[in-house]
């Protein structure tokens, strides 16, 4: 249906856009790319404010007895770290901002399926972030009760401030904005796909938004209802997470989690995506196993919504087999995604430019993190480790392998594409290694460390505890990781100050945002290729090539 | 425009050689990871060494498909790098006996961890019918209340209260089982010690029972694993693990000195 219907009008529209200027385009516009463009500046932005409080808890955790900052404080940081890094950075940072700006353009459409939707999406999301960041304001502080925000701590007995009312309000601001951007993503999947453009010929990258996409519709609304819960129990006199008046404390757990891990995959589905896009154009090889690819995230994202109790082994109120092995299960489909990345790479012609640098950082990285993973799933081991500082490293090691490095490969991937300037290539290959380094002596030491005892969320131990030369190692790693961003602003500085212009298509990429001028026109395109494959514009520029025609194997012949 | 179909043929002599040089290596790292440790406590009690030997084998098995993994990404890495900027390599798009395997030889690994895991979590979380010491542990912010059920001899309970101030030591027979019933005054709270291996929730609405049998004297460091406030970080006690006789004696003390 969708090959033949007609596009929306939209001539009156731009005619209006082009009257506007400055601040006032900024503040109205209904564009996909500015708005991406928003979404991309302000996460990066919380993800600065957020990695500024990751280097404070670092100062605080270097030495034993440490009263850098103080207790109270040391709580509000790492609560306030995890809540930005995952829903106001991680998560917006891709399904809003990359998913905004590059899915209408792969798919071929002129913005997203609902504009203005889109355009109260951030303004929610922006108002969201900065009563989040308001909470240091109030009297008592931000709030401190870690970001899973556990009942009965989070109730207004044990956690009396306004931080935490504020901390609930923005998050439910954020979780519609999500779920606006998860309907827009959706429908503009569905509805506004190019004619030719099929779903088994769209970019993976594509694909994994509109997985995720579902995957919010999922997770979000219970999240968000559960905020609304926990805000009633608070104020409202209501006891649904409080055992006096016939509540249930771990019901939170349940609600928080059936939501908190298909959260570890919509966070990190889109950097897969990413990375999907960036090693077959670095490899010059199409993607290996495109359908594998496909099914693997769906399953992915089927398994992720029955794995949630995985978060709760030590509470013994769970079936440890069932959520085990549906985590362990997950380690296939992920395995699938590896292999496919490392047949991509195979026997193909491959140039280690920034983007594809961090593309196989992310690939050697998140291999740790998710082999950590699978011991994590297995319930004795989690009686061992869960609330160590081996949970600590395993899901930073996760979440920066797929959100920092897969995240800043898209972001050296597209931003020629954003803004039409190249980056500089050695302040980009600086700043990887820096980080990859750095990452190393930031996570490995919390895996030993955890191992020997140390839990989570403690701001002081004491030197009879031997947790000082490991936490030494590891505050230099997390601030190395700090430098490398140092590194990547002053990139972007540079890339502002001496213009140096890109092109429509610098890498010789395959998807159709690449076959459009950088940054692209106000409706994408003034026309688009004929889309016979998922790699439209390689097909474009290559075709008299005879001898590098597609190829693959049943393994009936030789 | 010129083109050239990828690297040399796959079994040179030298590669061969890796391959069996790599098998080896292989092999020797999984015979010496049966005796390391690989920075885990091997845990203090029968249910915690378990877990501890558990931990040995997912080690093992995480370091073999890691150090298989990397080294594909790595000879990729090294193997495939742009020679000419007129290379095109074949664009293979899919191998389906390659796909198959990479998909079922994982759901093997996992199948097998799948079964050591339940064996062991089923054998951990096991309670036994007469344990020869039955205690209440409850947890509240910030500190621990450890009550002895039934000393011998006597119709009163022993409680020993730990609080910021003053860390308890609470102490434990060798060799018998300590049944544990876990509760907590108020918020979620969780019972640590980690060289037994072994962390439990202390949570309103759920009372956590189970079994403690350790296997060393000593005294042992514990604390609360989930955060639950201001003073989370205070939350410590130990835990000494002395000879039967001993235990009684020391029990019989506490029972005098309570009255």
């Amino acid at each position: 249906m969708t090959l033949v219907a007609e596009r929306p009008a939209v001539a009156h529209e731009e005619h209006h856009e082009e009257h506007r200027s400055g601040i006032l385009y900024w503040l109205t516009s209904t564009d996909h790319k500015v708005i991406g463009k928003n979404y991309l500046y302000t996460s990066v932005f919380f993800f600065l404010v957020g990695g500024l409080m990751a280097m404070f808890i670092r100062v605080q955790l270097f030495s034993p007895n440490n009263t850098f900052v103080s207790q109270d404080t040391f709580n509000q940081l790492f609560t306030m770290h995890g809540t930005i890094m995952l829903l106001l950075f991680a998560g917006p940072f891709a399904f809003a901002g990359f998913a905004n700006y590059i899915v209408p353009l792969q798919v071929g459409a002129p913005d997203m399926a609902f504009p203005r939707l889109n355009a109260l999406s951030y303004w929610l999301f922006l108002s969201g972030g900065l009563i989040m960041l308001s909470s240091f304001l109030v009297a008592g502080g931000a709030a401190d009760f870690g970001w899973t925000a556990y009942a009965p701590l989070s109730n207004s007995l044990y956690t009396p401030g306004a931080g935490a009312d504020l901390w609930i309000v923005s998050l439910f601001l954020t979780g519609f904005s999500a779920i606006f951007s998860g309907i827009n993503l959706v429908v503009t999947t569905y509805g506004l796909r190019a004619p030719g453009m099929t779903m088994f010929r769209m970019p993976i990258f594509t694909w994994n938004m509109l997985v995720t996409a579902i995957l919010i519709l999922i997770a979000f609304p219970v999240f968000t209802s559960a905020l609304v819960m926990l805000y009633f129990d608070r104020h409202f006199h209501t006891h649904i997470f409080e055992t006096n008046g016939g509540g249930v404390p771990i019901l939170w757990q349940h609600l928080f989690w059936f939501f908190g891990h298909p959260e570890v995959y919509i966070l990190a589905l889109p950097y897969f995506g990413i990375v999907s896009e960036v090693i077959p154009v670095f490899a010059r090889k199409p993607i290996f196993g495109y359908k594998g690819i496909v099914f693997a995230t769906l399953s992915i994202a089927g398994l992720s919504t029955g794995v949630w109790a995985h978060h709760m082994f030590a509470t013994g109120a769970v079936l440890l087999p069932f959520f085990s092995g549906m985590t362990m299960l997950i380690a296939v489909p992920t395995g699938i995604k590896f292999f496919a990345w490392i047949g991509t790479m195979w026997r193909g012609s491959i140039v280690f430019s920034t983007p594809m640098l961090f593309a196989v950082g992310f690939l050697v990285v998140f291999l740790a993190g998710g082999l950590s993973g699978i011991i994590l799933a297995a319930p004795p081991l989690d009686f061992y480790t869960n609330n160590s500082y081996f949970l600590v490293a395993h899901f930073h090691e996760v979440l920066m392998g797929t959100a920092v490095f897969g995240g800043f490969c898209g972001w050296y991937f597209w931003y020629p594409k954003f803004t039409g300037r190249m980056f500089n290539e050695k302040l980009g290959w600086a700043h990887f290694w820096v980080m990859f380094f750095g990452f190393w002596f930031q996570t490995i030491p919390q895996y030993l460390v955890g191992l020997h005892g140390m839990p989570r969320r403690i701001a002081i131990y004491q030197v009879s505890d031997g947790f000082t030369t490991l936490n030494r190692i590891s505050s230099v790693g997390a601030w190395l990781v700090g430098l490398s961003f140092v590194i990547f602003l002053v990139n972007m500085w540079v890339s502002w100050r001496r213009p140096v212009p890109a092109g429509g298509n610098p890498w010789d990429g395959y998807s159709l945002e690449w076959a459009t001028t950088s940054p692209p026109p106000h409706h994408n395109f003034e026309r688009i290729p004929p889309i016979r494959s998922e790699r439209p514009v390689w097909d474009m520029n290559h075709a008299d090539i005879e001898d590098i025609q597609p190829h693959g194997s049943h393994g009936s012949h030789k | 425009m010129s083109t050239s179909t990828g690297a040399p043929s796959r079994a040179t002599p030298e590669r061969r050689r890796l391959g069996r040089a790599g098998i080896l290596g292989a092999l020797a790292l999984a015979l010496s990871g049966c005796t390391y440790n690989f920075e885990n406590y091997t845990g203090d009690t029968t249910q915690g060494h378990q877990i501890f030997k558990l931990f040995q084998g997912f080690d093992i098995t995480a370091l073999a498909v890691g150090v298989f993994v990397w080294a594909l990404i790595f000879w990729c890495i090294l193997a495939y790098r742009r020679k000419s900027p007129d290379h095109w390599p074949r664009q293979t798009r899919y191998n389906m006996p390659w796909e198959v395997a990479y998909t079922t030889i994982p759901i093997l690994i996992v199948a097998v961890l799948f079964g050591y895991t339940v064996v062991t979590e089923n054998s951990v979380d096991a309670v036994a019918a007469n344990p020869a010491n039955h205690m209440s542990i409850q947890a509240f912010q910030w500190g621990w209340r450890f009550t002895y059920d039934n000393p011998p001899g006597s119709t009163q309970p022993v409680t020993l209260l730990s609080d910021p101030n003053h860390y308890a030591t609470f102490e434990i027979p060798l060799n018998e089982v300590t049944r544990v019933d876990l509760t907590t005054a108020d918020v979620i709270h969780e019972f640590d010690v980690p060289r037994f291996d072994f962390e439990r929730y202390a949570q309103s609405g759920i009372e956590n029972t189970f079994d403690l049998t350790p296997t060393q004297t000593g005294t042992y460091i514990g604390r609360c694993g989930q955060f639950c406030g201001l003073h989370h970080d205070l939350m410590i006690f130990y835990v000494k693990v002395v000879q039967p006789a001993t235990f009684q004696t020391w029990l019989q003390q506490q029972e005098r000195s309570s009255t």
